[in-house]
């Protein structure tokens, strides 16, 4: 049973990334991607890696709705649904891609993978933490805090004006850069 | 069979109409809303939504033309109730009911649904072939959800024929031109739709049409068309308090409070028929609402500049509500605004705002065209 | 993974079907119809016939629409609605994090697939909504973990045999149930699906798509508040009656609360909310779980 989950979702997870490159569309090319996201986190949480697995889907979900919202801002329309080709520099990107893939293959059939000692953790999720930050855990909550208090004021301070760069009231004006830019 | 009709005769018990109001048609529309309410039945907000149109008073031409577009579009089962501007309370009661049979009519029904799929105007998902009939008006009628007039959805222009099915690489889908561009405020090259609001739209003014180029969600350009007025006086004339009563409740439609949009039309309905009960109640309930007053505050002002030129009242959207609670409850005194200014005036104030603020900003305006041209 | 006894699986579908028909019958009869209009409303979609708008992407739409309740259901097998959970999962609050995220790719594509600018429209919003609502939610729900020391939602509730986290916990509880109306798109933070788009991102949305993605939202709400109840309100204890069914009464009232917060609040557009979000959600729940934090390291 768990044999048959990991080679169906290793073949959905390939061939949703090859859909990537076959669809005309980019929400499509963008929900493949996606999609072979998940079955990699499917196979995560086949594993026993549950925290792991979750954070996958968390992570990826929100990436690629941003892509798409980026996606539909700057593609032409109508939308994003107009059919176009995901492929550019067809040539090159084989090559390039070919060789990746060569030498990541070579790497998993010549490198001595070593035996399993012990027994997995029960709760596999704590051992991550404690591998990951361990000792330095308050350095690395300090720092996280920082981060997201930098972002934050970050954003608040460049758009000034509010979303629409006129939340001020800075009345009528043209339809130019003159909202927050200047922030 | 038998299983079919009592499906059929279940899902048109409760149907969810949408209602279209004429410029011509406030008092029908008042009293389809009443006999809703009566009734229990909750209207639609989208064609999509709905299976009953009910129109309110006499469309003129272009007004029929974007009904006619909704009511190709609206999914079967089916049915549409025409009322004249003068209809009873009694003839609103008779015309729903006789709905209600037509709906659970699988017959005529099912004639219904070959008949337009053998005219090509509307397909159902299982002819898919019939697509790129070539009907090319009809085709852009559908793209909008009929919430415009069936004339420019999503910026293409009037497209829709000689589609090539799915053959297209690298063109355009179903014979779309691609959009126009423009520059947006951060400086970057944006598509740009065309989003007509109206004049078939939930909560919308009756006659109204405002035509909006979009950038995302964000209006760029705003142009403002009178579709219809109604002949001779106004239906609001002389019922100031009413008529402040229908356009908060509108208003409270678009800021999606239903309930406040709820209980504005039952203390519409008492004041019309001459009672006057909670008022004081109603207007300290929504003037006290923080979410609305934050919502709504800082959003279409009419700077004193504009104020000056269009001879309108400074102030936002908040300040507008406001001024309408005051007439309801009392505090100050009732009177009847001249549309033209609010008509004249909302293209400045619609341009780069987003869409639901616009919707805010046309509610608060609320334009009353249900009289001939005022001054 | 804890083996769970068949009847919770058994279980579990019933208690979602009897919440969601609850969750939608009072809102039917908050807006003043009757209890029975779910009923209704529902045959009549079913028997309606599917509309299609020009140059749709029939499949994602498609995709989008199932996966609303598909999320629901699947973030629902951690939550111990039947006394116990489906597959209580060492990580059951991050699990169910993941699947109230899937639901913005859902609502995204329902609204993009049409090829409608109201649905577009409304597919931008429920996104700039998720990063609105998204961190704040995820700190109440660390918030809420780190005062039982687990992930395991199971956990989290049996933690709380003193004091309820919803007591000690405030900030976190509110800003939980902010977040459980914001994952759902209900009510004041129903703008991607507002009335001033006439239905946002369901805007053309017929027949049984419309009913299952309806469907799919009240679902949601019922796990968002099903949820609440073993992270803040304490879990299955409760005096004289057994433990399923104190879990069914308080998923219930929680539940009222979210549906009746329609009628209380107009919506919240985000080019507003977003700032409120971000300035002071964010570091008052930061501020929640540092207090949380000092206590329980003491």
């Amino acid at each position: 049973m768990q044999t048959f989950a990991f080679w169906a979702l290793a073949a959905a997870a390939v061939g949703t990334g090859v859909a990537v490159f076959a669809v005309d569309s980019m929400a499509r090319a963008t929900f493949s991607l996606l999609a072979s996201f998940l079955c990699v986190a499917g196979l995560l949480l086949l594993a026993g890696l549950q925290y792991l697995g979750a954070l996958v889907v968390l992570m990826m979900v929100m990436e690629m709705l941003v892509m798409a919202v980026f996606m539909i801002m700057y593609m032409m329309n109508p939308a994003g649904l107009m059919p176009m080709t995901m492929v550019h520099n067809r040539r090159g990107a084989l090559l390039v891609s070919g060789g990746l893939f060569a030498v990541m293959a070579a790497g998993i059939l010549l490198v001595r993978w070593p035996e399993r000692r012990g027994r997995p953790p029960a709760d596999p999720t704590a051992d991550l933490g404690m591998a990951l930050m361990g000792p330095k855990m308050l350095v690395m909550m300090v720092i996280g805090i920082a981060i997201l208090a930098t972002m934050i004021a970050s954003v608040v301070l460049a758009v000034r004006g509010g979303r629409y760069g006129r939340a001020e009231g800075d009345g009528a004006g043209g339809d130019g850069a003159n909202g927050g830019g200047a922030g | 069979m038998g299983v079919r009709e009592v499906l059929a005769r279940y899902a048109a018990a409760r149907p969810r109409p949408f209602v279209v109001a004429a410029a011509d048609g406030t008092r029908a529309r008042l009293a389809v809303e009443a006999e809703l309410r009566r009734r229990g039945w909750r209207a639609a907000a989208s064609p999509a939504e709905t299976g009953l149109v009910v129109v309110c008073g006499e469309p003129g031409a272009e007004l029929a033309e974007a009904v006619e577009v909704v009511w190709r579009d609206v999914p079967g089962p089916r049915a549409r109730v025409d009322l004249p501007g003068g209809t009873s309370p009694e003839d609103v009661a008779r015309a729903l009911d006789g709905a209600v049979e037509r709906l659970a009519d699988l017959d005529a029904q099912r004639s219904d649904a070959q008949a337009r799929a053998a005219a090509g105007f509307w397909t159902p998902e299982s002819a898919d072939e019939h697509e790129g009939m070539g009907h090319g008006h009809a085709e852009m009628g559908d793209e909008h959800g009929g919430m415009g007039n069936g004339q420019a959805g999503m910026g293409h222009g009037h497209g829709g024929h000689d589609m090539g099915g799915h053959a297209h690489h690298m063109g355009a889908p179903a014979g779309l031109a691609m959009a126009e561009r423009a520059d947006d405020r951060d400086g970057l090259r944006l598509d740009v739709l065309h989003v007509p609001l109206g004049p078939v739209l939930n909560a919308w003014p009756a006659g109204l049409r405002v035509d909006l180029s979009l950038q995302g969600d964000v209006v760029q350009a705003a142009d403002v068309t009178v579709v219809e007025r109604g002949g001779g006086g106004s239906f609001w004339g002389g019922r100031p308090v009413a008529r402040r009563l229908d356009s908060v409740g509108r208003l409270a439609e678009v800021a999606g409070w239903p309930a406040a949009a709820r209980r504005a039309a039952e203390l519409r309905d008492a004041v019309l028929d001459g009672r006057s009960p909670g008022l004081d109640a109603f207007a300290r309930w929504i003037g006290r609402s923080w979410a609305l007053r934050w919502m709504t505050r800082g959003v279409g002002t009419v700077t004193p500049e504009l104020a000056g030129r269009y001879g309108l009242p400074e102030g936002d959207v908040a300040a507008r509500l406001d001024g309408w609670l005051a007439q309801i409850d009392g505090r100050a005194v009732p009177r009847d605004e001249p549309s033209g200014a609010a008509l004249a005036v909302l293209p400045e104030l619609l341009d780069g705002v987003e869409l639901g603020e616009a919707r805010l900003i046309v509610a608060s305006l609320d334009p009353d065209l249900s009289g001939g041209a005022d001054a | 993974m804890r083996e769970s006894p068949v009847w919770a699986v058994v279980a579990l579908p019933f208690a979602l079907a009897l919440l969601v028909y609850a969750a939608a019958a009072l809102d039917a009869v908050l807006a003043g119809g009757g209890f029975r209009d779910p009923l209704y409303e529902g045959v009549r979609l079913l028997v309606q016939q599917r509309r299609r708008t020009l140059a749709p992407d029939r499949l994602l739409t498609r995709i989008g629409v199932v996966a609303l309740p598909l999320a629901a259901v699947l973030g629902a097998v951690v939550v111990p609605l039947g006394g116990r959970a489906v597959a209580d999962l060492t990580v059951g609050v991050v699990w169910f994090n993941a699947m109230e995220v899937v639901v913005w790719g859902a609502v995204w594509l329902a609204g993009w697939g049409a090829n409608s600018a109201y649905g577009l429209v409304g597919g931008y919003r429920f996104v700039a909504q998720g990063l609105a609502y998204e961190l704040p939610h995820m700190f109440a729900l660390i918030t809420a973990a780190l005062g039982a020391g687990s992930l395991r939602v199971d956990e989290i509730a049996h933690a709380q045999g003193g004091l309820w986290f919803a007591v000690w916990m405030p900030v976190a509880f509110a800003v939980y149930l902010l977040s459980a109306v914001a994952m759902a798109f209900w009510g004041p933070l129903g703008h991607p699906a507002g009335n001033d788009l006439a239905g946002g991102a369901a805007v053309e949305l017929t027949g049984p798509d419309r009913l299952v993605f309806l469907a799919g939202r009240y679902l949601l709400l019922v796990v968002a508040a099903a949820m609440a109840v073993p992270l803040f309100l304490g879990g299955d204890g409760g005096p004289l009656l057994p433990g399923w069914l104190w879990t069914l009464l308080k998923t219930g009232a929680v539940l009222a609360v979210l549906v009746w917060s329609r009628q209380w609040l107009p919506a919240l557009r985000m080019d507003r909310f977003m700032t409120a979000a971000w300035t002071v959600l964010i570091p008052a729940t930061l501020l929640q779980m540092l207090v949380v934090g000092i206590v329980v390291l003491d």
